[in-house]
């Protein structure tokens, strides 16, 4: 059963939104349980599926580069929602309100996870636009979740009238390619080339890919969204929709319009280029983590769209593994920092002073997912970087490489700033009492642990390259 | 079929003059998204966007393709989605005007980067003077 | 015949024009629903008679009156109207209006290029559509109707009161 990932995810959001009608006020921590169970019992699953096949007459196609995308997504919807629960339940220290209703939020969480699931497994425009959206809308009020807070509605208007616009043009470039090619279908664009009407339907996928994947200039909508969110949702909007972003990219730019990509390489390597110098300054000056936590995606925004610029079995398995080097890390670091904004209520980057003398354990985490996020070698944001990095050298875009490399640098001083107040800086005197709680600590833990593994242990990368290699190979033509 | 309708559909007039219409309906709905100031305003061209494109779809599907249903199936899920689309964000909107009492763009302004500071070289000179008459200072304290 | 098309192209250009234009929501929100009717004409000259009804029930009626009540919620009143005016008046206008001019001029530039006049049009029959839409289609219905409930719930929480004692109340 190809599908059962999916239909175990948004069963799941079904028996949540039910479960929740029933459940008294002193039993609502189980839908909490229900959502973790299910996105476990969905994991499971998704290993084990095949990586290929497929389903309603090859609308619906599993293979391996869509199977580890699945994987992510599932991943990262079950940390968010570990990260989600001390909130949600109210067992802050700083109790923050209007944040409430679990069973809804869990539900609408879980289907934007069905939709990405959706997403990397369409081969039609309809399936894959239907699914883009079910990924999105959802998150517009995920964004607004908070509704006595005026930035989260802020946050949540802003999402929506950027994420419609994004749409329209999506919708209309997929309209000009449906002309030229006369068929829904993802895989009957691939021989086209040139025509003026093909360039401009490019530019506004292009464009609507911008606007999803955060590329300068398409990004300006990013900070005030990350910041007026609820904590685990920006952490959610950094890893998933990031990854969202980059499956779409992928399933438009490999697998539709695969014969042509190579023309637009220059174009997204001015892009990544943008990018990546973009948000790394813009970061600098920030304050507050939560913005610069947007920054800093953005900017990993332009080292990811590295991986377009080479072939498809060299840059396919790079991104991969760069992506889950980056949930990884940004996950770790967000269970930090959500810790940190449950007991206190701030988030400005100061206050982490001291943090090193009062929580130890914590420190060294958020230490490590930062300088694996800075690409500091052993790590493994250090290893995917490194891949991008090759794939864009050997593509031929050797000042792209020496771009992302000086990059590399003001980033490793970014993220240095945080450290160094954890580190150096004297103690908080008013930090947080409280030792992280259990799901937080499980959370830490466990990526961390992920997130050097992966760096050290070559099983990981082989075993994505060794998939999606195979499966690239038997069906792009070079 | 009635009659009426495949006369007229017949004789309606070629791909290009369609194209147009869609064009020339989703660059007033980018106009409308760039000047209106109302989120509701905002929304409405959206949606006026979005139709041109679902426009296109069913466009290209009687002109390129008449045998398959594919663009007008696309057209009918691109009406469900601009409707969840408006559900989401009219209820953003009206919770937002709850507690702020507008939905103006321009007042959305309560998230903002913070102004670099470059301080010039005479506070950097007053600065450094201070470390050294202050170091000074404590040097011969003892 | 050809007429039809380019008197229902000429008013839904017009009120989209109005719909951007007007400073009062509740005018825009007529012309927007001009707008949709004139397109659902557009459509059933186009031969696909069943989109038609869908644009006027769903967009034109559905959709419509939602916007309604928002704007009644909103109470989008002649104060608003008069910052828009207000914004309106100043240069503000020129930047957008040249990048769509651009984009529009581009747009009708590369859409010009051929004329595909296919002979034998092919009319599509609202039951064509409803065997596609339940035949092959069939899990995206589902999917839709999942970004529906989505959408619902969502909305649900969202638009639940708060009291000042943090209790939450059924809307």
């Amino acid at each position: 059963m190809l599908m059962l990932p999916e239909i175990i995810v948004v069963v799941t959001a079904m028996a949540v939104l039910v479960a929740d009608l029933f459940l008294t006020e002193r039993l609502r921590m189980g839908v909490t349980w229900l959502s973790l169970a299910g996105l476990a019992v969905a994991a499971g699953a998704v290993f084990a599926t095949p990586m290929n096949g497929s389903m309603f007459g090859g609308q619906f196609v599993v293979d391996a580069v869509g199977w580890w995308f699945k994987l992510f997504f599932v991943i990262s919807g079950f940390f968010t929602v570990l990260l989600s629960m001390d909130l949600l339940h109210g067992r802050t220290t700083c109790r923050m309100r209007g944040i409430g209703s679990p069973g809804e939020y869990y539900t609408v969480l879980l289907f934007t996870i069905s939709g990405m699931m959706y997403l990397v497994s369409a081969r039609d425009m309809v399936l894959l636009y239907v699914s883009l959206e079910l990924a999105t809308i959802p998150l517009f009020a995920l964004a607004a979740w908070r509704r006595e807070d005026i930035r989260s509605g802020e946050a949540g208007l802003k999402y929506v009238i950027v994420g419609a616009l994004a749409s329209a043009f999506i919708l209309y470039g997929l309209g000009l390619i449906y002309g030229l090619t006369g068929q829904i279908s993802l895989d009957a664009a691939r021989v086209l080339k040139g025509s003026p009407a093909f360039w401009f339907a490019a530019a506004m996928l292009t464009a609507g890919i911008g606007f999803k994947l955060t590329l300068v200039p398409f990004h300006l909508w990013a900070a005030d969204v990350f910041e007026g969110a609820p904590m685990p949702i920006t952490a959610y909007l950094s890893v998933a929709s990031k990854g969202t972003g980059l499956a779409f990219m992928f399933q438009l730019f490999f697998r539709m319009m695969g014969g042509w990509v190579h023309d637009w390489a220059l174009m997204i390597a001015l892009f990544a280029a943008v990018t990546m110098t973009l948000g790394n300054c813009v970061a600098i000056v920030q304050h507050n983590i939560k913005r610069f936590m947007a920054f800093s995606a953005i900017s990993h925004a332009g080292v990811f769209i590295m991986g377009f610029l080479g072939p498809h079995d060299y840059g396919v398995p790079a991104m991969l593994f760069y992506l889950l080097a980056y949930i990884a890390s940004t996950l770790a670091l967000f269970a930090g920092i959500v810790w940190y904004s449950n007991e206190t209520g701030r988030e400005t980057i100061r206050d982490y002073r001291g943090l090193s003398r009062t929580n130890p354990l914590m420190a060294l985490a958020m230490m490590l997912a930062l300088f694996s996020l800075a690409g500091i070698p052993p790590l493994s944001g250090f290893v995917g970087k490194f891949f991008l990095f090759s794939v864009a050298a050997g593509a031929g875009f050797h000042w792209l490489v020496g771009i992302a490399a000086v990059n590399s640098t003001i980033a490793l001083y970014n993220y240095l700033r945080i450290v160094r107040e954890m580190y150096i800086e004297p103690v908080h005197e008013d930090g947080p009492a409280a030792p992280a709680s259990w799901s937080l600590s499980i959370t830490t833990a466990v990526l961390t642990t992920a997130l050097v593994l992966l760096g050290i242990i070559p099983f990981f990368y082989n075993a994505i390259n060794g998939s999606t290699i195979a499966w690239l190979s038997a069906v792009l033509p070079h | 079929m009635n009659p009426l309708i495949a006369q007229i559909a017949a004789h309606s007039p070629g791909l290009r003059d369609w194209l147009a219409l869609t064009s020339v309906i989703f660059s007033i709905g980018l106009y409308g998204l760039l000047t209106r100031r109302n989120a509701v305003g905002i929304l409405m061209a959206v949606e006026l966007m979005l139709n041109s494109a679902a426009m296109n779809f069913v466009i290209f599907n009687r002109f390129c393709l008449p045998a398959r249903m594919d663009g007008s199936v696309m057209a009918i899920f691109v009406i469900a989605v601009a409707a969840a689309e408006v559900v989401v964000g009219m209820a953003i909107f009206v919770a937002l005007y709850r507690y702020r009492g507008t939905v103006d763009v321009n007042q959305m302004n309560t998230m903002q980067d913070p102004v670099i500071s470059i301080e010039g070289p005479g506070d950097f000179n007053r600065e450094v003077m201070k470390n050294i008459n202050k170091q000074y200072k404590s040097r011969h304290d003892h | 015949m050809n007429a039809v098309f380019y008197i229902a192209a000429a008013v839904a250009a017009v009120s989209t024009i109005m719909v951007v234009s007007r400073s009062n929501a509740v005018y825009s929100l007529l012309y927007l629903i001009v707008s949709l009717l004139s397109v659902a004409l557009i459509f059933f000259v186009l031969g696909a008679p069943f989109i038609a009804a869908l644009e006027v029930i769903i967009y034109a009626g559905a959709i419509m009156v939602l916007f309604v009540f928002t704007i009644m919620m909103l109470n989008l009143g002649p104060q608003t109207a008069e910052q828009e005016r207000k914004w309106l008046s100043g240069r503000a206008w020129a930047g957008p209006s040249i990048l769509v001019a651009i984009l529009m001029a581009e747009m009708l530039y590369v859409l010009w290029g051929g004329d595909h006049q296919v002979e034998g049009r092919h009319i599509v029959e609202p039951k064509e559509v409803s065997v596609a839409l339940y035949g092959p289609y069939v899990m995206i219905v589902e999917l839709s109707s999942m970004l529906l409930l989505g959408g619902l719930v969502a909305a649900y929480h969202l638009g639940r009161r708060v009291h000042g004692d943090g209790k939450e109340q059924q809307p």
